[in-house]
């Protein structure tokens, strides 16, 4: 058993895995990696997991860490490529994006594509690079903490998770709420995960295990987008693209989406490291923050770059930090971690201290790779950003017919099942009238992903208590969330009442207490 | 209020009737989560429908569907809708290459897009999905009659 | 407006030709010897990263040479494997679909009711892996062996938990079985899967579980193997009883992973992949990486197979139910 190294010996390993990670071969590697990467994640329907799943077979025959380093830099570009299309033609090109697509949509059709785009990419940066910062220094702690997470916690960290339906309720509290039940009613479908019961299946072995979020997801936020399009009139937007726009953001807005980028990057850092979660709740976790904490507010739902940041911070925060859990104690935080390890106990390492002692020249090599594919993704991103602007050019009815197919592919490759074409289809449908009638498809996303968490948290620990709910308030760790989802529900009315004293208010983001629908402006 | 919330309210209450009817065929211990749920969506829907009462008699009735469907290109939306649904038909019976790019000719030629431009999104779309899809990823598209 | 229908239809010929004359028509000619010429698909009804996954490329990265054509592994998750089995069944018995099928899983499904397959829907080419089910509990439980473990249990019924993969699946068998046979009673909790259920055991949410080698092969240090579910002592684990030594279950139980394909492929074809599978398993190259990655290899031919499905199927059909009183 080798002992733990000190300080001057891991400092040094550091330091060394820098050296090793930049041969011509390895670079060569981040570059080809990341904009595959990239590719995969703008194409809806493609997901990083897949992408890295694929190309498993293919790092056999490398070293260990160039094999890793292909894998993290086709994840980290994927995560990064979904804002690509979420931005473009509000179609979330991964689940991770799906908040990048509210407000970066919008950007779009003010003629920044391009602002938002290069938002986008240099939050991702920032995102991935600080969780570096967490896989270096912070791993044993945070490891530590993803431990920490058992049945009460998760079933909390879920309602924490359903207050961002709150936050993100721009019109009205009570719809949004309703989407959300309704969303949490969905995810009910499936087997019952404690009775092994079938559930509200309607005879379709496919929906045995639920609703296939990434199917939902389409279906909600880019087949909608397809109907919204053909209803009204064609747009040909060649002349759109505005005078200001340009691919580089201005110090100023730099120094704007700053915190918002620090708050991501936290944020998350620890939905990363926690089993289940995963990047589609941390843009929204994001998204929300940097609304709660913005001097701006009023942009958020018409284009704001803090809503773009936040969401995209906090997606590739997540690649950083999933990878805490998965390498120290072999638990993989979500599907891409998941394949990962699959790739290193098949090289024969098995996750653990000894990634750490015995093979920690590898590890830190990388690590060190992964530090280097941010740099990777910054640069071909801003690149491929120009290009990427110029379909946000495109006519609204070339992207109708466009938009439908890739969603129909897109859905279908997930299980390669025809049954999730059809419901990408219905929930294209529900989507389009969700959006027409002032309901929030947001909401029902986040309930479907976070409501079997819940479900399964709430039911596990009733089980495990023998009925008696006290279990559920029994960590300090569920008081922290408890206290967390409090705060997370009061807030938009705290901080509407705290506006309305200092200002006259014109907030778009309707009140509930005070103001009625009639009042607030469309 | 606005005459167009009704719909909202009536599509909610509906789908808690419908889970609900199924969740009584379940057995005893698997009903109660779904109650729950059910339950929540059901007492969200009456606040809701409490404050369109509290509204109406604030501020009168407003007829929404006039600001939901304003500027609603009926026969463009119904042209698209029905491309669709026979686009995933062809798609069971023709295979996915014959359907897509059927649906793309005829589904742009509909909108009005000029012919050349109408070829050339067809052929990039197709290979986009050919090259991703089937030659990267290995996805068995679906195959029809033909191939 | 007719000139447009007319480009149209010759584009969808010219595209008909172009494509339709991609796929050839797999023929087999029963009699010959056979070889594919085409890459093969092998399904695989767990995710990508899953332990069966994780098996099963590692077999087929040295397959593929005794093959001669790539081994491309497609993953079908969910409902237990059955998406992935109803996929394998169903597909056509050419030779160039085979799959991984798990064992009990695959009878147990069929025992509890609702799947579109049967034990004759699939025919064995050869076993792959053999793994046998421990009990565990976390390394600073109170028990330190099977023994303190029942007379707890059967002092305090219903007290101890145990985490499973899921409801009725493979690990809660073995769960089961353990109890059933030592006369105690102990509350199940189902988890989402293996890693799941033994994180739960590792934060310390449950008392014991049942799982196998390679699945705790990363953490061995946080927990302790109290018996193994065999006949005789493992070579490797000298020191660990058998549940039979102390009264309890004394029949082997744990999780086999098999070769199969779809019924009604031909003979000639099940006897290539039966010795490319053969040689692959026996190959240097495969052996070391096996080792290193955990791999429990234990060929069987088909004939073999053949008897072990039809042992499996006994067992579900009759042991499995019988855990399990309906309600």
């Amino acid at each position: 058993m080798t002992e733990a190294l000190t300080t001057a010996q891991t400092l040094s390993l550091m330091g060394a895995g820098f050296v090793n990670a930049l041969t011509p071969l390895n670079l060569l590697a981040m570059a080809a990696s990341v904009t595959l990467g990239i590719v995969i994640g703008c194409l809806p329907g493609l997901s990083a997991a897949m992408g890295v799943a694929l190309l498993l077979p293919m790092t056999f025959t490398m070293e260990p860490a160039t094999g890793l380093i292909v894998l993290g830099g086709i994840y980290c570009g994927a995560i990064f490529g979904g804002s690509i299309s979420a931005i473009l033609i509000h179609t979330p090109g991964t689940p991770a994006s799906a908040a990048t697509a509210l407000d970066g949509y919008q950007l779009t059709l003010q003629g920044k594509a391009g602002k938002a785009l290069a938002t986008a990419c240099v939050s991702s940066f920032f995102g991935g690079l600080l969780s570096c910062i967490s896989l270096y220094f912070f791993a044993p702690a945070l490891a530590k903490l993803a431990m920490k997470f058992a049945s009460p916690e998760n079933f909390w960290l879920s309602i924490f998770g359903l207050t961002i339906i709150a936050g993100v309720s721009s019109k009205s509290l009570l719809k949004g709420l309703m989407s959300g039940a309704l969303g949490l009613i969905l995810s009910t479908i499936g087997m019952d995960p404690m009775e092994g019961v079938k559930r509200f299946q309607f005879g379709q072995v496919a929906l045995y295990d639920g609703i296939n979020t990434t199917c939902a997801l389409i279906g909600l936020f880019s087949m909608s987008q397809v109907l919204i399009l053909a209803e009204k009139k064609i747009k040909e937007r060649g002349n759109v693209v505005a005078v200001k726009d340009r691919m580089m953001l201005t110090w100023a807005e730099f120094k704007l989406i700053t915190p918002t980028i620090l708050r991501s990057w936290i944020i998350g850092n620890i939905i990363g490291i926690l089993p289940g979660a995963g990047a589609s709740i941390a843009c929204f976790m994001g998204y929300n923050e940097a609304y709660r904490f913005s001097k701006h507010k009023e942009d958020f739902g018409h284009g704001s770059i803090e809503g773009v940041a936040g969401s995209e911070a906090a997606n590739n925060a997540v690649t950083g930090g999933s990878l805490i859990p998965m390498l120290t104690l072999g638990i993989p935080g979500e599907s891409v971690t998941a394949v990962l390890m699959g790739g290193l106990i098949i090289q024969g390492l098995q996750p653990g201290p000894e990634l750490f002692t015995r093979y920690a020249p590898m590890t830190y090599t990388f690590f060190a790779g992964f530090v280097l594919i941010q740099f990777f993704m910054l640069a071909i991103g801003l690149i491929g950003s120009k290009g990427f602007a110029h379909i946000s050019r495109l006519s609204d009815a070339i992207l109708i017919p466009c938009v439908t197919v890739l969603c129909v592919v897109g859905s279908f490759a997930i299980r390669k099942n025809f049954v999730d074409v059809v419901l990408m289809l219905i929930f294209g449908m529900l989507g389009y009238l969700v959006r027409k009638f002032d309901l929030n498809p947001a909401a029902i996303v986040l309930a479907l992903i976070l409501g079997p968490i819940g479900e399964r948290g709430l039911r596990r620990s009733l089980l495990l208590s023998g009925g008696n709910p006290a279990i559920l308030f029994s960590t300090p760790l569920c008081w922290a969330l408890i206290i967390l989802s409090v705060i997370g529900i009061m807030s938009p009315m705290l901080m509407n009442r705290l506006e309305k004293k200092s200002v006259v208010p014109e907030s778009p983001q309707g009140d509930v207490d005070n103001r009625t629908e009639a009042e607030v402006s469309e | 209020m606005k005459k167009s919330d009704i719909c909202v309210v009536a599509f909610m209450y509906g789908v808690c009737a419908l889970f609900f009817s199924m969740t009584l065929k379940l057995k005893p211990a698997a009903q109660i989560y779904p109650k729950f749920v059910i339950s929540l969506l059901a007492v969200l829907t009456t606040l809701y429908v409490i404050k369109m009462v509290m509204d109406a008699k604030k501020y009168g009735v407003q007829n929404g569907f006039d600001e939901v469907f304003a500027g609603f290109q009926a026969q463009q939306f119904f042209k698209v809708v029905v491309m669709i649904l026979a686009f995933v038909v062809m798609l069971k019976v023709f295979g996915f290459y014959i359907a897509a790019a059927v649906f793309m000719l005829i589904t742009l030629y509909l909108l009005k897009v000029p012919k050349l431009h109408n070829i050339i999104a067809t052929v990039v779309i197709i290979a986009i999905v050919y090259f991703a899809f089937t030659e990267f990823l290995g996805v068995r598209l679906p195959k029809g009659m033909f191939f | 407006m007719k000139k447009f229908f007319a480009l149209m239809l010759v584009l969808l010929l010219a595209m008909c030709l172009m494509v339709g004359c991609g796929e050839k028509e797999q023929e087999v000619d029963e009699n010959a010897e056979w070889a594919p010429t085409s890459p093969v698909t092998v399904i695989v009804a767990y995710k990508a990263g899953s332990g069966t996954d994780n098996t099963a490329r590692v077999l087929t990265t040295y397959a593929e040479k005794y093959v001669g054509q790539s081994l491309v592994i497609e993953n079908l998750e969910g409902g237990s494997g059955s998406i992935g089995w109803t996929a394998l069944v169903n597909a056509e018995a050419d030779g160039y679909t085979i799959g991984f099928v798990n064992l009990p899983t695959y009878f147990s499904n069929i025992a509890q009711g609702g799947v579109d397959y049967t034990a004759e829907s699939i025919v064995p080419i050869c076993n792959h892996v053999n793994e046998t089910s421990v009990i565990l509990v976390a390394a600073d439980s109170p028990f330190n062996t099977l023994e303190e473990l029942v007379t707890y249990a059967q002092a305090n019924p219903g007290v101890l938990k145990a985490s499973t993969n899921g409801n009725q699946a493979s690990n809660h068998i073995g769960a089961q079985l353990f109890a059933s046979t030592a006369g105690f009673e102990y509350t199940a909790i189902p988890y989402g899967g293996t890693a799941d259920q033994l994180l739960a055991l590792r934060q310390g949410e449950v008392d014991f579980s049942s799982a196998k080698f390679a699945d705790f092969a990363s953490f061995t240090s946080e927990v302790k193997v109290l018996g193994v579910m065999a006949t005789e002592r493992m070579a490797d684990h000298p020191e660990i009883p058998t549940l039979g030594e102390l009264g309890y279950y004394d029949q082997w139980y744990g999780s086999a992973r098999c070769i199969v394909a779809p019924a009604g492929t031909p003979q000639n074809v099940i006897d290539f992949y039966e010795a490319a599978f053969k040689a692959a398993m026996e190959d240097a190259d495969y052996l070391a990486a096996a080792t290193t990655a955990s791999v429990t290899t234990d060929y069987m031919d088909a004939e073999a197979l053949a008897g072990l499905l039809a042992a499996q199927n006994t067992f579900a059909m009759e042991t499995v139910t019988a855990l399990f009183p309906a309600e």
